[in-house]
């Protein structure tokens, strides 16, 4: 218990200084970019909630596997705090699109191969978690859960193929070219850094809450 | 500086979104604590009933 | 050889039924029928807007048949108890796979077999060798994901729900790589044109097969 918490201690440390060193560079530091101006800057948050987003999944992906071979409910209960929290992110990875969408080309949404992709990949995060939700008991949503999670991140680059092929034989918007100067490099990667820890930590706090229901439920058993 | 309105919502929203979600997070936390509390409480009076 | 024949039992059983009862057949025709007229209205003004619109329709049409069709696959299994039965079988969980798959590949076939040729006549389409090898691709990645969600969705508590928001966007690849490449078939392209859209959804069929042959024990197990 005690390792628990100076672990999560030390994350909770560590992710203050990443996010507030990100913070800084992504607002004091960087230079601005010429075609797009300021806006250009949700780039440094976009990205990084991009890559949580897929990384969520491949978590999620392990973990399915893992409890469809162990049996062992830590498994699920890894894939579904990760589905939880990567829900989330890829939530908030389409909408950081969609606003740096509009001031660039015009419109809310476009159909780039990015914003696309991502609104797939959320469509797949939503199946897995009202398969839980809605399976006929708990033990089932685990088991059907997992087998979605599994299914939907061996699809997850096929639709991204797919789409990308699509979009480049009919060009739609191109979002970024050019490739990245050091400055922009090291923000970036900071920010990575400090979603990555964020992430990290919600999904302890997730699972934590996971374990504890499932305890609770345990317990109330034992009373009855 | 155009277009920083966007910028503004975008890192906001992001904020607000996170904030939200812990603060959910935060509440269930609570809920269970309560929970485990009022499990404890429970144990103890069966405890005593059945003299263990 | 026992692999196959068990498999084939078991399609068969769903074909004799569905010649009994006709649900399956009859039910998705219809409404494939009543979409088609639909999209006339909704596109069919301009004949230019035709073309364009075409092979997106088609496949509009067959995605959300295949719904309805997949929908029906597990259900008198698991209202009749039929599953448990199965199961007690020596006949290994993949059989059963391969069975419901192979006998939904069949139902989806015959539809389709019948509602291109209404296409094609009733929106002057060129129907060819090429599409209907696309079809027939794509309808087996249709039916590779679809019977396994099929079994999972008819265990929750919402199963027309659960089934199109699982089956989707998972087909979404190969729903682009079809339309696309119904597209060139359409215009009269070369194979070479479509070789592309092909290759991936070859590739899905490929992939997904093995993957849900490998899963499709885990949905059923008690």
């Amino acid at each position: 218990m005690e390792n628990r918490k100076t672990n999560n201690r030390w994350l909770l440390g560590l992710s203050l200084v990443l996010m507030i060193a990100a913070l800084y560079l992504i607002f004091l530091y960087v230079p601005t970019e010429e075609t797009m101006g300021v806006v250009q800057r949700i780039f440094y948050f976009h990205v990084p909630l991009a890559w949580v987003s897929f990384l969520a999944f491949f978590v999620v992906f392990l973990g399915s596997i893992l409890y469809l071979w162990k049996r062992n409910s830590k498994w699920d209960i890894l894939a579904s705090s990760s589905a939880e929290v990567g829900a989330v992110f890829t939530t908030l990875f389409l909408i950081t699109g969609s606003i740096w969408a509009k001031p660039i080309w015009g419109a809310w949404w476009t159909w780039s191969p990015r914003l696309t992709t991502a609104m797939i990949l959320w469509l797949i995060y939503l199946a897995y978690l009202l398969v839980r939700a809605y399976a006929s008991d708990d033990q089932r949503g685990a088991r059907f859960a997992a087998i979605v999670g599994i299914i939907g991140f061996i699809d997850v680059p096929i639709v991204a193929l797919a789409i990308t092929l699509w979009r480049t034989q009919h060009p739609g918007p191109v979002v970024f070219q050019g490739g990245l100067a050091p400055p922009m490099l090291l923000t970036l990667l900071v920010s990575l850094a400090a979603f990555t820890a964020l992430y990290l930590i919600l999904v302890t706090q997730v699972a934590g809450l996971k374990k504890d229901r499932d305890e609770v439920m345990r317990l109330k058993e034992l009373l009855r | 500086m155009e277009n920083a309105g966007f910028l503004f919502a975008a890192f906001g929203i992001i904020w607000a979104s996170f904030f939200v979600y812990v603060f959910v997070l935060w509440q269930r936390q609570r809920q269970i604590r309560r929970e485990i509390d009022f499990i404890k409480e429970a144990l103890k009076e069966k405890g005593a009933k059945t003299g263990l | 050889m026992r692999f196959w024949r068990k498999a084939i039992a078991i399609t068969w059983k769903d074909v004799l039924s569905e010649m009994r009862t006709r649900e399956i057949v009859f039910s998705v025709l219809v409404f494939t029928f009543l979409v088609i007229v639909t999209f006339n209205f909704a596109f069919g003004n301009n004949p230019g807007t035709m073309e364009l619109v075409a092979a997106g329709m088609l496949w509009v049409t067959f995605a959300f048949a295949g719904i309805l069709s997949l929908n029906r696959a597990f259900v008198a299994e698991k209202e009749e108890g039929c599953l448990e039965g199965l199961m007690v079988c020596p006949v290994s969980r993949e059989v059963i796979y391969v069975g419901k798959m192979l006998g939904s590949l069949l139902f989806m076939l015959v539809i389709e077999a019948i509602a291109l040729p209404i296409f094609a006549f009733l929106f002057n389409l060129s129907l060819s060798l090429q599409l209907i090898i696309i079809t027939v691709l794509t309808t087996i990645g249709f039916v590779a994901v679809g019977t396994i969600f099929s079994a999972l969705a008819v265990n929750t508590r919402a199963r027309e729900m659960i089934l199109p928001i699982l089956f989707l966007p998972i087909v979404a690849p190969i729903i682009i790589g079809a339309v696309e490449a119904s597209k060139l078939a359409l215009s009269g392209e070369s194979w070479g044109a479509m070789a592309t859209w092909l290759q991936i959804i070859g590739a899905f069929d490929a992939i997904f097969l093995g993957v849900s042959f490998l899963v499709f024990a885990f949905v059923i197990e008690e």
